[in-house]
């Protein structure tokens, strides 16, 4: 099976990260938030705002998992510097806790983004499999053909006393 | 492709649910308060404690 790379459009340019002043950016500074409270104290009331939540509803109701619209939000948070990355991972199964109480609340439907993915396509342990059964059946010494019988059609009889036939 | 978000959810600890502890009364009995645990617990525990209580209010929200 052919291994595909994924297409990154919109990957940074190589060597972007330094183009800037080393301790610039707002990640290679202190974050705002130390610890996981003054975090969710910066996350939760604008998840719950009545404007954003209009919009995240929407997102939501959109089929996007509440793991990738967490996910999102966190490393938002991380690149503006108001948290670290280790913070933001910690903080991520309150944020897709709370957006999926969000969603039940306003009879949302959502999807979480941890079900299992059920695909028609055969998983590659089963392909690999059923190619080397194709290929053992190959090995095997094949029974000759049996050979085509010859219909033999009936010459007419030349006898003199054979019937004739018109 | 890899979501750290799904693994982070996954492997939330939700905290275990003790029994309560029962304190004798006697007039002899010292009048000791157990220490609450709170200050002890790591920033996973304490993350997993607040996905309890998200949980157990939006399975409120479903049994109306």
């Amino acid at each position: 099976m052919a291994n595909t790379p994924e297409v990154m459009i919109d990957a940074p340019i190589a060597g972007q990260s330094l183009t800037a002043e080393l301790g610039n950016r707002p990640w290679q500074k202190p974050a705002q938030y130390t610890t996981v409270e003054e975090a969710l104290d910066f996350y939760i009331p604008r998840l719950t705002d009545v404007e954003m939540q209009d919009d995240l509803m929407n997102v939501i109701e959109l089929g996007i998992p509440l793991t990738t619209i967490a996910d999102a939000l966190q490393s938002g948070g991380a690149m503006d510097g108001k948290h670290t990355i280790d913070v933001g991972i910690l903080i991520i199964p309150v944020l897709i806790e709370t957006l999926a109480y969000l969603a039940e609340e306003q009879g949302v439907e959502y999807i979480t983004g941890t079900e299992k993915e059920v695909s028609d396509t055969p998983s590659s342990s089963a392909v690999a499999l059923a190619i080397k059964k194709i290929k053992e059946k190959g090995d095997e010494p094949q029974e000759p053909e049996e050979p085509e019988v010859e219909i033999e059609l009936e010459e007419p009889s030349g006898g003199l006393m054979s019937r004739r036939t018109v | 492709m890899f979501n750290v978000a799904v693994k982070a959810y996954k492997n939330v600890q939700l905290p275990k649910e003790e029994a309560p502890v029962t304190t004798s009364g006697g007039l002899l009995s010292r009048d000791m308060k157990p220490k609450s645990k709170a200050g002890k617990l790591s920033a996973q525990q304490r993350v997993g404690k607040y996905v309890a209580e998200i949980r157990k209010a939006r399975q409120g929200l479903d049994n109306g």
